[in-house]
C-alpha cells in the first residue's frame, strides 16, 4: 500500500503506482493539471496485474487466477496486497516486484519499453539465499533502494509481525541476486506467545503515555529523513498500549458478561439478515431505522463495557528508526573514514585490499560526497550520468563498466531526472596481473552538480591510488 | 500473573530501544521516535488505517511531502513547514485530491 514517485511511462510527468488488498495494482497517473483518478495497471493481455488470488469485482468475491510461470507451484492463496517498481533487468524500463499477504515477494517483468510498458502476464518468485523469500507472517511490503551503497539496487521488506528484512543485492545490474536476509531491526516480540492477539501487540508507553515502537503491520519507508547523508527509515506500524488494570466486582463481571450476551445477539440478528441480502440491500438497509437502532444499542453497550473493563485502542501511527551508523553495516565497512567538508564537492579513493596476492581481484572504491542542497546524476540518467574513468591502470586489469548508483527519480524546474545526493560510492573491478608488487592508479569522476533550478558546467575531480606493497 | 506479562514486555522493549549506534549486536538505529504534528502523535485518531509512508515531492513545489498510503485506498500528504535542512516539521495530512478535485481513491475489496 505504500504510495511510490516513479516516471511510469517516462513522459516526464510524475506517476504514483500502490496496490491494495483487492490484489491488483494502481497507477495514478500525474498531468500537467495534477493527478488522473488511479487506473488499474494491466497485463499483455489486457488482464489485471496479480499474483493470483483477487477480489474480483464484477463478481463481489475474492477468486484465484494461475499466473505462475512454468516449472513453479501455483499458490492460489497468494494475494498481492503491494509494488515496488524497479528496473530488474536493466533493460531501461521499470519491472514490478510484488509483495504477497502470505509473505512472498514475485517479479513481474515490463516485455514492453519504458515509454510503452507491457507486463507480463506471469509471476515468478523471487529467491534469495537459495529459496524463495517468505516475510515471517506475511504482508510482505517491500521497497527498493541502494541500502550498502554498491550501486545495486537491494530489497527492503516490512511484514505483518514487524522488523526489516534486508535483502543484499549480490548480483549484478542486470541480473540481481539475493542473499539470505539480515534483520536491520528485530520485530518487537509483546510477551513472546505468538497465540496471544493482544499481549504481542502491547507495547509499553513514554512519560507523555505514547507507545514506544510498533509492533505489527510495519510499513516500511527508507530516507535520509534528517539531512545528514545516511538512510533512516519510516515505519508505518500498529500497536496497543498498556492500560491500566482493573479488578471487576463480581457485580461488574456479571454485567459485563450480560452485555457480552446482548452484544452477541444483536452480532448474530444482523449477520442473518445480511446473508440472506444481495450487496446492494444490504446499503438500503444501513439507512433503515431498524438498522440505526441497531447501531444504537451496541454503542451504549461497548460504552458501558468500557466504562467497567476498559480495553486498549489500537493505534495506527509511524515512527522514526533514525540511523546512528553509516547507510548500513556493509557501508559502514566499505566507506572511507575521511571527514568531507559538508560545503564542498570531494571525493576519495581506496582499494578494498591495500596488498593485494597476485592475480586478485580488487575493488577500488572511489567515494563521493555532494554538498547539501545539490545533486549529482546516476546511471540512470540519459544526460550526464556520473561516471568513474581510469585513466592509467598501473597494469591491472580493468573489470566490467564501473558501477554508478542509478539516482532516485525527481521531478524539478529543470525536467524529470534522476538524483545522487549526499555521499555515495562508485566502485571498478581490477585484477592484479601475475607478476604485481606495486602500481600507481588514476583517474577521474566525471558529473554535472546542479541545484533545484541551474547546474554548473560538467566537471572532471582527479584522483590518484597507490596499491601494493 | 498479568503484572509479570507487563514486566516481560517492558523489558523487551527497553531492550529492543536501548540500541545505539552500531551496538554490540549490529543495530545502527537510535531507539523509534514517534512523528508528531505539534505535541500529538501523527495520526492519533486513528484515520489512516494501516498507516504505509513514503516521503517524495508529490505536489511538484521543489519539497518533498509525507506521502501516506491507507488500506482502505486513500492517500494522504503532510507538508513540510519547515525551511531548515534538519528533521522535517509536518503539518496535519490532507487526502490528496485528483484532477476531477475528488480525494484519491484506489479500490479495495
Amino acid at each position: 500500500m505504500t504510495p511510490q514517485l516513479v516516471d511510469f511511462d517516462a513522459d516526464g510527468n510524475r506517476d504514483m503506482v500502490m496496490a491494495t488488498f483487492e490484489g491488483t495494482v494502481f497507477l495514478v497517473e500525474g498531468t500537467d493539471d495534477g493527478y488522473n483518478q488511479p487506473v488499474h495497471i494491466k497485463d499483455k493481455n489486457d488482464e489485471l496485474v496479480r499474483i493470483a488470488f483477487y477480489w474480483n469485482l464484477d463478481d463481489g468475491e475474492y477468486q484465484s487466477v494461475n499466473r505462475a510461470v512454468e516449472g513453479e507451484t501455483y499458490h492460489e492463496g497468494h494475494h498481492m496486497t503491494s509494488s515496488a517498481m524497479v528496473d530488474w533487468d536493466n533493460d531501461g524500463d521499470l519491472d514490478m516486484i510484488q509483495g504477497a499477504y502470505e509473505g512472498a515477494l514475485y517479479l513481474c517483468i515490463n516485455e514492453g519499453t519504458k515509454e510503452e510498458p507491457v507486463y507480463s502476464e506471469k509471476s515468478r518468485h523471487i529467491n534469495a539465499g537459495g529459496d524463495h523469500v517468505m516475510i515471517e507472517g506475511g504482508l510482505a511490503n517491500p521497497v527498493v533502494c541502494d541500502w550498502n551503497g554498491d550501486g545495486l539496487f537491494d530489497i527492503l521488506c516490512g511484514g505483518v509481525t514487524g522488523g526489516v528484512y534486508y535483502y543484499c543485492n549480490t548480483g549484478e545490474a542486470g541480473a540481481p541476486e539475493f542473499a539470505a536476509h539480515e534483520m536491520l531491526i528485530e520485530p518487537f516480540k509483546g510477551d513472546g506467545d505468538a497465540n496471544d492477539y493482544l499481549g504481542s501487540m502491547t507495547v509499553p508507553t513514554n512519560e507523555a503515555g505514547q507507545p514506544v515502537c510498533p509492533a505489527k503491520s510495519w510499513h516500511i519507508y527508507p530516507v535520509d529523513y534528517d539531512n545528514d547523508g545516511d538512510m533512516d527509515l519510516l515505519v508505518g506500524g500498529q500497536c496497543y498500549v498498556e492500560t491500566e488494570t482493573k479488578v471487576l466486582t463480581d457485580e461488574e463481571q456479571a454485567e459485563v458478561e450480560e452485555l457480552q450476551t446482548q452484544m452477541n445477539e444483536l452480532s448474530e440478528k444482523i449477520n442473518e439478515a445480511y446473508s440472506e441480502m444481495e450487496e446492494d440491500e444490504f446499503e438500503e438497509f444501513t439507512q433503515t431505522e431498524e438498522f440505526q437502532e441497531y447501531n444504537e444499542k451496541m454503542n451504549k453497550i461497548f460504552t458501558r463495557m468500557q466504562e467497567l473493563d476498559p480495553q486498549p485502542d489500537m493505534s495506527n501511527l509511524i515512527w522514526l528508526y533514525r540511523n546512528e551508523g553509516e547507510t548500513a553495516e556493509t557501508a559502514s565497512a566499505m566507506m572511507p573514514s575521511v571527514d568531507f567538508d559538508p560545503e564542498e564537492f570531494a571525493i576519495h579513493a581506496e582499494f578494498d585490499s591495500a596488498a593485494p596476492a597476485a592475480g586478485e581481484e580488487v575493488t577500488l572504491n572511489v567515494t563521493v560526497h555532494v554538498p547539501a542542497g545539490y545533486h549529482i546524476y546516476g546511471s540512470r540518467n540519459e544526460t550526464f550520468p556520473t561516471k568513474l574513468v581510469i585513466t592509467e591502470n598501473g597494469g591491472l586489469e580493468i573489470g566490467p563498466e564501473a558501477t554508478v548508483p542509478p539516482g532516485m527519480f525527481h521531478q524539478s524546474e529543470l525536467g524529470p531526472s534522476y538524483w545522487i545526493e549526499g555521499m555515495i560510492t562508485l566502485q571498478q573491478t581490477m585484477t592484479v596481473p601475475a607478476d604485481f608488487e606495486s602500481a600507481t592508479i588514476e583517474g577521474y569522476i566525471h558529473y554535472m552538480m546542479c541545484d533545484e533550478t541551474a547546474c554548473q558546467p560538467p566537471a572532471k575531480e582527479n584522483f590518484t591510488i597507490a596499491i601494493g606493497r | 500473573m498479568k503484572l509479570q506479562i507487563v514486566l516481560a514486555v517492558v523489558a523487551v522493549c527497553l531492550v529492543a530501544s536501548s540500541h545505539s549506534a552500531a551496538d554490540e549486536t549490529g543495530n545502527i538505529f537510535a531507539a523509534p521516535e514517534l512523528l508528531m504534528i505539534e505535541d500529538a502523535p501523527m495520526n492519533e485518531s486513528g484515520e489512516i488505517m494501516y498507516p504505509s509512508p513514503a516521503v517524495f515531492d508529490i505536489d511538484n513545489d521543489g519539497d518533498d511531502e509525507l506521502v501516506i498510503g491507507s488500506i482502505f485506498g486513500g492517500v494522504w500528504a503532510c507538508e513540510n513547514k519547515s525551511s531548515s535542512g534538519g528533521d522535517p516539521v509536518w503539518d496535519q495530512p490532507v487526502p490528496v485530491t485528483a484532477t476531477d478535485g475528488s480525494p484519491l481513491e484506489l479500490n479495495n475489496w
